[in-house]
């Protein structure tokens, strides 16, 4: 059911003007499990971070925490994230709209340098929220996906201009 | 550092401590930071991104 909420914020921020969005599944990116961090680095998803002012991480809620296999995507580059911005839409099947794995993501966000907007999407009880075809039932998250949206790109423009015009301690 | 995909001069964004991964890298970390330094650089012409590790160290994984 997040392939539903992801396409919607793809559809969201599709609409925004002068933004190229792209939907990344990390499930079907070829990284290997059987060892982690960047010595399993994806030259693809690697290129396409590196490319990117911002993320949307759409994450279900699993037992309270993120799926394994997003932070193992993740973990998978560094330099790609720092100074850029994420916000988080958290899925779940219950009423809290992944309120957990949104607080359980922002120390690893923080830790790979990108900067957590203070807005998020909860897509609460997800298995009634869109139809079998994924087209939204409930309209009343778009005032606040567009705010979430707002927020982050403004993160994104502000960062951007920061990575390439600001240099750290001031000097060269 | 010079962008390797448009070849502006890049600007020095970001230090950001790494642990290191390398018997070489931990033998040349410093004890006060408890890691070594990674430099990160953005392309003013391009948006693009490279790093390297602080002298002392390498980059063996980027």
């Amino acid at each position: 059911m997040s392939e539903h909420a992801a396409k919607l914020m793809c559809a969201e921020i599709a609409k925004r003007h002068d933004v190229e969005t792209e939907l990344i599944d990390v499930a079907t990116l070829p990284i290997p499990v059987d060892d982690a961090g960047e010595d399993v680095k994806d030259a693809g998803f690697a290129e396409r971070m590196n490319r990117a002012d911002a993320l949307v991480i759409v994450a279900p809620e699993y037992n309270h925490g993120y799926p394994g296999l997003l932070k193992h995507v993740l973990d998978t580059n560094l330099k790609e994230y720092i100074h850029k911005a994420v916000g988080v839409v958290g899925v779940s099947a219950g009423v809290f709209g992944g309120a957990r794995v949104i607080q359980n993501l922002i120390p690893v966000m923080r830790e790979l340098g990108l900067v957590m907007i203070y807005w998020d999407v909860n897509v609460t009880t997800v298995g009634s929220r869109f139809d079998d075809d994924g087209n939204l039932l409930d309209e009343s998250f778009l005032p606040r996906i567009d705010k979430f949206l707002d927020e982050l790109l403004w993160m994104a423009e502000t960062l951007r201009y920061g990575r390439t015009n600001v240099t750290i301690g001031g000097g060269s | 550092m010079t962008c390797a995909k448009c070849g502006a001069e890049m600007n020095h964004q970001a230090d950001k401590l790494v642990h290191p991964v390398t018997k070489e890298e931990a033998a040349g970390m410093t004890p006060a930071l408890d890691g070594v330094i990674e430099r990160v650089f953005a392309c003013p012409g391009c948006g693009w991104i490279d790093s390297r590790r602080e002298a002392g160290s390498h980059s063996a994984r980027s």
